[in-house]
């Protein structure tokens, strides 16, 4: 169904709510994602119109209170509306009646002495006049200024219907709600002063009327149903033609289209319904005494009803307009906005995965061990790493690691890390007639991590060379233009300790190289 | 490990992340996924299983990262790879078949297994050490799967002499390459890294398409939501007011310090917060997040050294005083931690523009006004100077630049940029006219100092101004449009 996006208060009253349960929800932006997916964007208010801001949180909104009225929860603005539309009806009724059984009181007549037209003028007629330019004030004063802020009833008021409408709201809610709405309400009314404004004087200039038609109706039952007189009187020297002047110029906004007799009573009826207290009410005309009431009747209407009716159509306008500026843009609004349109990008971890790691498993490893001295050996066989396999690097570990320890025996063997690619090589080149006056030297460079290939090698190259024959790796740091080798890293160090102890192999070291 | 766990359901795009241990792997699936969650060991070989990172927009799997353990045993695996011959089965299914259960390979069918599915490969390679021969296998492994491949140099240190040995050596075994390091990328290489995902797998591209959207889109969101924070953030730091009174006159001196103290502690306290929620934004959420040393946030908000290097120059701030038009008092004593924080005065008019020029240490205004009954009363605030408003906006700022890119920060390249002369290493000195202009009307707004209606400016335009600045940061282009 179409909707008209037209804010009332009651929306406004209910966006504040779903946004301050919305700040309780866990899952927000999922939620609001989900929410727009499933039901805003397959709406058909969606699809035929580009929605902006407001028509867009109007769309979520009525949505998302159709949601809540499914699950049969209350919402406060339709309790406000519902309440307020209760008190406004009952008021009017009470306003109606009570103009009603003015009217009736007022106009009891006993036969002794007329009614005297100059009050029930001046009460039903002269007092809405006399008010008239004060309703209006309103709609000259710039309500953005701080004048009806700051000190104007408003503030009664949205503290008054702030406390109303928690004690009235509480009672339609369930538990679980009560507590949302305790927090909900101290939230501030205020920023509605301003439609909240329009909105109770529409209603009042509408109490007003109501008072005026129950005048009216009043008047018009008891001229109907009762023997009635009016007269006039007055202490000052003002004589009917003076009267007649003045009741002329009154019932000018309807004797255009009333018939002269009836619009307003003539210059002889006025003269004969002057009342003298000393003559009493004998000398009176019935026709003439009967002559004001359509005069009377008129006068509440056009300076009662209609000035309050108009008052009213403008203020109500006013409200509408004043509306308009609401939701104010906030950054909560804008937040939602965001929420509900981006599609929501996540990375989901698998957390399982996470825990099932290894984490740190040789820092528990006792590493603190001083590395095997190793000295003595007649003859070093070297194994170097064919990518660095050069004559300067050779020339550099024979001075600054292998003169340490023994003699070096060439040829070098260069290695591809993989005994698929050297068994050949290495076959061929450990073979030792006096196993413990030799001794093997692998080269690695410590910033490559030992891998399961590397560990193969060093147990295949033992399986070669025998049990009996002591084996060193000798681990260098990255090739470096002045040392040739930067300094071996500590943290390598240990890993490759670590690594190479897990061998279990009691004649095999690790030892690091130093620079010269 | 469960055969089919990686098998890729609806053919969904999936990259497997191989490499040798220790390459950073884990690393640039973290960053790709600007997920800190991702474990990163700084011991090699922890990753013993494969671990998918599935990329979900709206709650629809888009496109799956996995991590994988590096390679164990590349010489065997290639060994038996180039002795395979029977054409009719893939040489990787083959492979996982034949050694299923066989220990020695063991880590190379776990990584193999994802690619075994239809995975694409992203190798990364360590670019800061030399190529070696196992690396050689590790490709030459790759480049027999027939996989669509791309490998990724990750560069751990500071040491780019290896870079073409690695780019000649890619060239021969992947469709493409690129430079990534997955502890400095900003959001910009991020992207770039996701684009260039395109052109491994053509079929691919809508779905990575549609990623990269969304990480824009995301990064976007992000951006807006900052320039939240951070305009909540300014209006309440610059407005922000302390009053207290006193019967006793004796003691409004020492009752005037203890507030100034106070507001100082609120605005930290501001700050500090406005820091945490854009940290918990760009989900440097798990680990701690550490500030680099030269950074100036790591000085206090009201140290003297704020004043010399951020916020605006001397000349932009004459301007930013004429234009505000007597919204800085005279001052009668100083505050900046000792400097100024005095009793202000007012002057206007054509006078603010010289006294903002002169007089830019002064911060906030102190107030002491006699009460009826002979009470003092104090307040302390708001701002009244524009420049502590700059210096407030560029801390939060170059903070925002230091999260969005991680521990790294783009300050660097900033301040290599910077005038040699103004010293200033702030974004406010460098920020456009207009949007300046935009700055200078929200502060007198905000301090309700010569502020009329009309004047007024929206929050909508403030926060697309403070956006606009952030995406600038977050793309590396905003001292390159001054530029």
């Amino acid at each position: 169904m179409r909707k008209n996006f037209k804010w009332k208060i009651k929306d406004l009253i209910d966006l504040d709510y779903l946004l301050f349960l919305r700040k309780n929800t866990q899952n927000l932006k999922s939620e609001d994602r989900q929410f727009y997916l499933d039901k805003m964007s397959s709406s058909v208010d969606f699809k035929k119109n580009i929605l902006n801001q407001k028509n867009f949180i109007y769309l979520w909104l009525d949505l998302k209170k159709s949601e809540i009225k499914k699950s049969s929860q209350f919402l406060p603005g339709e309790i406000f509306e519902s309440v307020s539309g209760l008190t406004f009806v009952l008021f009017c009724l009470i306003f109606f009646v009570s103009g009603l059984f003015a009217s009736f009181g007022f106009l009891s007549y006993t036969g002794s002495s007329p009614i005297n037209v100059f009050y029930y003028f001046g009460l039903f007629a002269g007092l809405q006049l006399f008010f008239l330019p004060f309703a209006v004030l309103p709609f000259f004063i710039n309500t953005n200024k701080s004048l009806l802020n700051k000190f104007s009833f408003l503030s009664p008021l949205s503290f008054f219907l702030k406390i109303f409408f928690k004690k009235i709201f509480h009672k339609y809610l369930n538990k679980n709600n009560k507590y949302n709405s305790d927090k909900f309400f101290i939230k501030d009314f205020s920023k509605y002063n301003k439609p909240l404004f329009w909105l109770f004087f529409t209603i009042t200039q509408f109490i007003v009327m109501a008072f005026s038609l129950g005048v009216l109706t009043g008047t018009v039952i008891k001229v109907a149903a009762s023997d009635l007189a009016f007269g006039w009187q007055t202490t000052l020297n003002a004589g009917p033609e003076y009267i007649y002047k003045i009741v002329q110029a009154l019932s000018l906004p309807w004797s255009w289209f009333v018939p002269s007799s009836i619009a307003a009573p003539s210059l002889e009826q006025i003269e004969g319904t002057k009342i003298i207290l000393k003559e009493k009410m004998a000398f009176l005309e019935t026709a003439d005494m009967i002559s004001w009431w359509p005069f009377l009747c008129f006068s509440v209407l056009f300076y009662a009803v209609i000035p309050r009716f108009f008052i009213m159509v403008f203020s109500y306008l006013f409200y509408k307009k004043t509306l308009k500026d609401y939701p104010k843009d906030s950054s909560e609004l804008r937040e939602l906005v965001r929420s509900l349109e981006n599609p929501e990008l996540d990375f989901k971890t698998k957390q399982n995965d996470l825990d099932n790691l290894n984490y740190n498993a040789f820092e528990s490893f006792e590493n603190k061990k001083s590395p095997k001295k190793l000295s003595g050996f007649n003859k070093v066989r070297l194994i170097l790493p064919e990518d660095i396999f050069n004559e300067n690097t050779i020339g550099y570990i024979e001075e600054t690691a292998v003169k340490k320890i023994g003699e070096l025996v060439f040829p070098v063997i260069k290695s591809s890390g993989y005994l698929g690619l050297d068994e050949k090589d290495l076959k061929e080149n450990l073979k030792f007639e006096n196993s413990d006056k030799n001794i093997i030297m692998i080269c690695f460079e410590a910033w490559q991590p030992p891998v399961k290939q590397t560990i193969d090698y060093l147990k295949n190259i033992r399986q070669i060379a025998g049990n009996e024959i002591e084996i060193a790796v000798l681990l260098i740091g990255k090739p470096e233009n002045e040392n040739i080798f930067s300094k071996v890293k500590e943290n390598d160090y240990n890993l490759w300790n670590f690594k190479i102890k897990s061998i279990k192999d009691p004649l095999l070291t690790i030892i690091k190289l130093n620079s010269k | 490990m469960e055969k089919n766990s990686f098998a890729i359901k609806n053919q969904i795009p999936v990259f497997a992340i191989v490499g040798h241990p220790n390459e950073g792997k884990s690393s640039v699936v973290s960053t790709l996924a600007e997920d800190d969650k991702v474990r990163i060991s700084p011991y090699p070989g922890e990753t013993v299983e494969c671990m998918s990172f599935p990329v979900f927009i709206d709650n629809k799997e888009i496109i799956r990262f996995v991590d994988t353990p590096g390679f164990q045993n590349p010489g065997k695996t290639l060994d038996w790879m180039k002795n395979y011959s029977d054409k009719n089965l893939n040489i990787l299914t083959a492979f996982i078949e034949e050694n299923y259960g066989n220990k020695d390979f063991e880590d190379e069918i776990k990584l193999l297994f994802p690619i075994s599915q239809g995975a694409c490969i992203i190798y990364v390679a360590d670019g800061s050490r030399p190529v070696r021969t196992i690396d050689k296998m590790e490709m030459e492994i790759l480049r027999l799967t027939g996989r669509p491949r791309m490998a990724v140099l990750n560069i751990k240190e500071d040491e780019k002499n290896y870079l073409n040995d690695w780019k000649h050596e890619f060239i021969k075994h992947f469709n493409s390459v690129r430079i990534f390091n997955a502890h400095t990328a900003t959001y910009r290489e991020r992207i770039a890294l996701l684009e260039s995902l395109k052109a491994i797998h053509q079929d691919w591209q809508d779905e990575i398409g549609k990623v990269v959207n969304a990480f824009k889109n995301d990064w976007e969101k992000r951006a807006e939501q900052s320039a939240e924070y951070i305009l909540s953030f300014l209006k309440e730091s610059i407005s922000f007011t302390i009053k207290k009174s006193t019967s006793d006159r004796t003691k409004a001196e020492e009752l005037k310090n203890k507030l100034v103290q106070i507001y100082k502690k609120k605005l930290v306290n501001l700050e500090k917060q406005c820091c945490e929620k854009i940290k918990k934004l760009y989900k440097h959420n798990i680990f701690n997040y550490y500030l680099p040393d030269y950074s100036i946030l790591n000085e206090d908000l009201f140290d003297k050294k704020n004043l010399e290097i951020l916020g605006l120059k001397s000349g932009q701030l004459a301007v930013a005083g004429g234009f505000a038009g007597g919204m800085v008092g005279a001052v009668a004593d100083g505050a900046f931690h000792g400097i100024s924080f005095g009793v202000f005065t007012a002057i206007g008019g054509a006078a603010g523009a010289g006294y903002a020029y002169l007089k830019k240490n002064s911060v906030a205004d102190v107030k002491i006004a006699g009460m009826k009954l002979g009470n003092l009363k104090i307040t302390v605030g708001p701002c009244k100077n524009i420049q502590l408003f700059y210096v407030i906006m560029d801390r939060i700022l170059i903070y925002y630049s230091h999260v969005i890119n991680w521990a790294h920060g783009k300050r660097d390249d900033n301040q290599s940029k910077l005038d040699e002369k103004t010293k200033k290493i702030g974004f406010s000195s460098e920020l456009k006219n207009e949007d300046r202009k935009i700055f200078d009307r929200f502060f007198k707004q905000a301090t309700k100092i010569n502020s009329s209606k009309k004047e007024d400016i929206s929050e909508k335009e403030l926060i697309i101004a403070i956006k606009n600045i952030l995406l600038s940061i977050s793309e590396g282009s905003f001292l390159s449009e001054k530029d």
